[in-house]
């Protein structure tokens, strides 16, 4: 178990990392996911132990690592650009640690095999990097992880180096791996698909901070704030202004009849809120149903086959509403939108979940 | 196919030498001093490049030729700096289209260049030309007189150095220096040796280069005078054959080296010489600065100012001055060497010398 | 495709025509000159046609011995300057900030000086009266003044001052060109520093070496300020020797002649140095 309690950074008044605290069970992968500069790849680089921290701690089963030197954690780093040893062959390249922990030369030979079967590269095991796609440069660097048993493997950013068909077949892949190994993970990445796919749970920074752990669904339909709302889903959650005035909604200038709305919301105090409203959340509804519609003109519409994005605007602002049929539209032209209310939500106006 | 190689060499020479020849020096002085009044000057705008040595050399010229002529005849004197192993290689070079007009070089070069017909006969109609020593009257024109005698450290060499054998006294063994080779001083320092010991250069060369060798281990061959000086100071170096006119200046500033002109066989005679380029598109121009510097007034402001030896018999300077210089009966006392047997056998004697460097 | 090829062809030809007219024309004319005879009296040699600069070369044994004696002076500075500057790059690249600045700075100063100058004021250290031996005897390590000058020894501390900084920035070039991630790597499956130089850094950056070597070495065979003032005129080298013939001797065929026996040496030297095992092929599957 990886515990990361209190952890925080600061490269002289520029504080990158704040009281940061995570716990990833045994066998678990855990996401990192926020954009660039969030403090994800901080938190990895001081667990790995190439960077020390400022305060607070990291903890393996209880145990705290901060003290002890990189090479001496057993942690298993697969980086971005795979760092392979470019004057090593992939054997000798995956037999690296297990040298420099000493492992006797049978043995190293038995794990190496091992660790080269497991993702599916002992055939290559005479090549150097610069001979391999980086697809198995990637499967070279993580079998120089299983070979040595690491306690704990850290994934920077694995598939961002990736063309995008690879990228999904990559990362079917290395959940299978990690399942199949069992080892405790955790994976940094900026893109949200990634982390919700990876993912057991994921953990959303921005600027130095944790905003939100939990399950991918957890994040996706409840999310504690706008940004991890806007953070989470293609295409972005959409978002109204609203506001509730002596127990009166307005949405986007248009009025609520106070028995339309949700029920668990009614309660509401007076103020400017702003709804979200995630794209397959928003349904066509004929003119002239009853409840809360929206008459809105088509300004784009994308046709996937599955499924219809339909866009439209509200102000300045664009809005998408996901079809799961196809559907013809012409650009230009009228429809009513109706809102599925129980699974929106509703944030004040620091951007908290109310 | 040969032309286009002459060519790409002549260049790659040149380049090489405008490069390493040190700043070539546009004289910016405008014509307007021309005294000529409504006559013209015969050399009205005539521009003369002249190849001179830098330094007190260049400044003393300018002072008594360079700035009179241009200034009488609204001529330009150009004077490219450097020297003369460049300048000559650049004569050769450039027979045809000449980039000097006229240059200053050493005793055997000139000679060489005038035989070679790179460079003019001498023309003895210059009015001053009569006034010249008669070793000054071959081979170029003679400018300055210079000997080469026998500067030592006479703070720790223990009895006065008189003649040449004197260099092969044990108390000087590993402490003489030769220059590097070829060059004049070693030219001349294995005729020397020749003739004060006996021996006949002609059939005996093993002997004078076994005679030399007596002197090693050597603790330097200079390239550099100060290097030389320096050397002498420190007691590396306790003697070395050198120019009269070059000590000057050293000992002047309290090296503790003296200058003698040995005997048995004399002082070496060297002279700084002129010649004029075979065909240089400014003759007469070129004749008549050739003629002041060798005239009585450039000849004693040398003199006077740089303590170069007059090659002009008619300069009369005072006594202060003239015992820095080879002046009066000093001139008859120096020794000729035959610079056409020297200058065959230079290449095999540089072969030679080599060989006794490394087995120093 | 084929247009953008063409685009890269001409961008090639100034380079091209500056390599043509630097190095491959005066080899050419030096290789043709070897061959002529020397004219009294003119610079350019003429024919007839003879091969007997290079029987010269070979008549005894100076020549050869001037030649090896610069391969060896050669091959022993740029060993020196391996030693030497292999940590200096190392610890410059590891260097953080001013300090990294001000080491930059004093690497690269001497190359700005000028050859005359650093050899000149290296002549004044190493004088059997100058500071060098001063030094030495004060701390005891000497009882009587060493004479570096004119001596094998003190050319070679010339040269290995003149040239180390080639060195250095050679290596720390390829020092820096291994990226952090593969050294985090090695910290990350286990290697302590000592086993990520030896295993790692080091042979990564043996490219920068060798041609830091190929780099030292080729200048030291140029040589000809240092060995002369260093050398006090006692050490010839090729450098002395080839000026000796073609500046002063005006004996272009036979300096030409033994130029083109340098050149030849050379590319045996380095045809002999790539078949070493583990300098050669192997390169080729690490780097392309």
């Amino acid at each position: 178990m990886l515990e990361i309690i209190n952890l925080s950074k600061a490269y002289k008044a520029n504080q990158v990392l704040k009281d940061t605290n995570i716990t990833v069970n045994n066998g678990e992968m855990v996401a990192l996911l926020g954009p660039s500069g969030s403090g994800k790849t901080t938190i990895l680089r001081i667990v790995a132990g190439f960077i020390e921290a400022n305060g607070g701690d990291v903890r393996i089963d209880g145990e705290s690592i901060l003290n002890y030197e990189a090479h001496k954690r057993n942690i298993g780093v697969v980086f971005q650009n795979y760092a392979l040893f470019p004057h090593m062959t992939v054997q000798q390249n995956v037999e690296f640690g297990l040298k420099m922990h000493k492992v006797p030369a049978a043995e190293r030979k038995v794990r190496v095999e091992e660790a080269l079967k497991v993702v599916d590269m002992l055939d290559y095991a005479g090549r150097y990097p610069n001979q391999l796609s980086g697809g198995q440069q990637q499967r070279v660097a993580i079998a120089r992880v299983v070979a040595i048993r690491a306690k704990l493997m850290l994934l920077d950013e694995p598939l961002s180096n990736l063309d995008a068909k690879l990228r999904r077949q990559v990362r079917v892949e290395i959940k299978e791996l990690q399942r199949k190994l069992g080892i405790t993970t955790v994976i940094v990445t900026h893109d949200q698909e990634e982390a919700m796919t990876l993912g057991d749970r994921i953990a959303i920074l921005n600027e130095g901070r944790i905003q939100q752990i939990g399950t991918p669904m957890e994040l996706y339909d409840r999310p504690v704030n706008q940004f991890v709302a806007g953070f989470l889903g293609t295409p972005s959650i959409n978002f109204f202004d609203m506001t509730v005035a002596g127990g009166n909604w307005t949405i986007a200038g248009r009025p609520v009849d106070r028995e339309w709305a949700p029920e668990e919301k009614r309660g509401l105090e007076d103020g400017t809120y702003a709804l979200g409203v995630r794209p397959e959340n928003l349904e066509l509804a004929p003119e002239e149903e009853e409840g809360f519609t929206m008459p809105v003109e088509v300004s784009l519409v994308e046709n996937l086959g599955a499924e219809t994005l339909i866009y439209f605007f509200t102000g300045q602002r664009q809005n998408c509403c996901r079809m799961p049929q196809s559907l013809y539209l012409e650009v230009g032209s009228r429809i009513n939108l109706r809102f599925t209310f129980s699974k929106c939500s509703v944030f004040d106006r620091n951007g908290l979940r109310v | 196919m040969k032309k286009l190689f002459c060519l790409l060499l002549t260049l790659a020479l040149a380049l090489s030498l405008a490069a390493c020849g040190g700043s070539k020096e546009r004289d910016a002085e405008d014509a307007s001093g021309n005294a000529g009044g409504d006559g013209a000057s015969p050399f009205q705008d005539e521009t003369l490049v002249v190849g001179v040595w830098g330094g007190t050399i260049e400044s003393v010229l300018r002072e008594s030729v360079v700035t009179p002529m241009e200034e009488e005849f609204g001529c330009n004197i150009e004077l490219v700096l450097g020297g003369t192993s460049e300048r000559k290689a650049k004569m050769y070079a450039e027979v045809d289209n000449p980039s000097m007009d006229v240059l200053f070089l050493n005793i055997y070069e000139s000679k060489q260049a005038v035989d070679d017909g790179v460079a003019q006969e001498v023309d003895s109609s210059l009015s001053n030309f009569g006034s010249l020593y008669d070793f000054a009257q071959t081979g170029g024109y003679g400018m300055s007189i210079m000997g080469l005698g026998i500067g030592y450290n006479h703070e720790l060499v223990t009895e006065p150095i008189t003649s040449w054998k004197d260099l092969w006294r044990e108390e000087l063994k590993g402490k003489v220096a030769l220059s590097t080779m070829p060059g004049f001083e070693n030219d001349a320092f294995i005729a020397l040796t020749a003739q004060a010991w006996g021996l006949d250069l002609k059939t005996q060369e093993d002997e004078v280069f076994a005679k030399i060798a007596e002197l090693g281990p050597f603790p330097l061959f200079y390239n550099d005078l100060d290097e030389l000086f320096l050397e002498m100071k420190q007691g590396v170096v306790l003697a070395a054959a050198i120019f009269n006119s070059y000590s000057n200046d050293y000992i002047e500033q309290g090296f503790p080296v003296t200058f003698v002109y040995p005997n048995d066989p004399g002082a070496i005679l060297a002279k700084d010489t002129i010649v004029i380029a075979k065909n240089t598109a400014h003759e007469a121009l070129a004749k008549e600065f050739v003629n002041r510097c060798i005239g009585v007034e450039a000849q004693t402001a040398y003199a006077e100012n740089i303590f170069f030896s007059p090659c002009n018999k008619d300069v009369t300077v005072a006594d202060e001055v003239a015992k820095k210089l080879v002046y009066g009966d000093d001139v008859k006392t120096l020794v000729t060497l035959d610079w056409d047997y020297i200058l065959e056998h230079e290449d095999a004697w540089t072969d030679q010398f080599n060989r006794m460097v490394e087995g120093n | 495709m084929k247009k953008s090829v063409n685009k890269a062809n001409a961008l090639l030809i100034p380079l091209t025509l500056v390599f043509v007219l630097l190095f491959i024309i005066p080899f050419f004319v030096l290789f043709y000159y070897s061959f002529l005879t020397r004219s009294s009296g003119q610079v350019v040699p003429s024919t007839p046609y003879t091969v007997s600069s290079y029987l010269r070369f070979f008549e005894d044994s100076y020549y050869p011995r001037v030649v090896g004696r610069t391969l060896w002076l050669s091959l022993l500075t740029a060993g020196i300057c391996v030693v030497l500057g292999y940590p200096v790059a190392y610890y410059i690249t590891k260097a953080r900030g001013y300090w990294k600045t001000v080491l930059m700075v004093v690497v690269i100063l001497p190359l700005v000086s000028g050859v005359i100058t650093q050899t000149l004021g290296l002549y004044g250290m190493l004088t059997s009266y100058g500071p060098v031996n001063n030094f030495l005897m004060w701390a005891g390590i000497l009882k009587e003044p060493v004479e570096f000058l004119g001596t094998t020894t003190g050319v070679v501390i010339g040269l290995t001052q003149g040239f180390l900084p080639y060195m250095i920035l050679t290596v720390m070039n390829a020092i820096q060109a291994i990226p952090d991630n593969v050294l985090e790597a090695a910290d990350n499956l286990g290697a302590n520093g000592v086993q990520r130089f030896f295993l790692i850094t080091l042979p990564l950056s043996k490219t920068g070496v060798a041609a830091g070597f190929v780099l030292v070495f080729g200048c030291c065979l140029n040589s000809y300020t240092t060995p002369l003032l260093l050398g006090r005129g006692k050490i010839s080298v090729i450098g002395t020797a080839i000026y000796q013939q073609a500046m002063e001797l005006y004996n272009w065929p036979f300096a030409s002649a033994i130029a083109m026996i340098l050149i030849a040496l050379v590319l045996v030297v380095f045809a002999l140095g790539n078949t070493l095992p583990g300098v050669g092929g192997r390169k080729k599957a690490v780097s392309g």
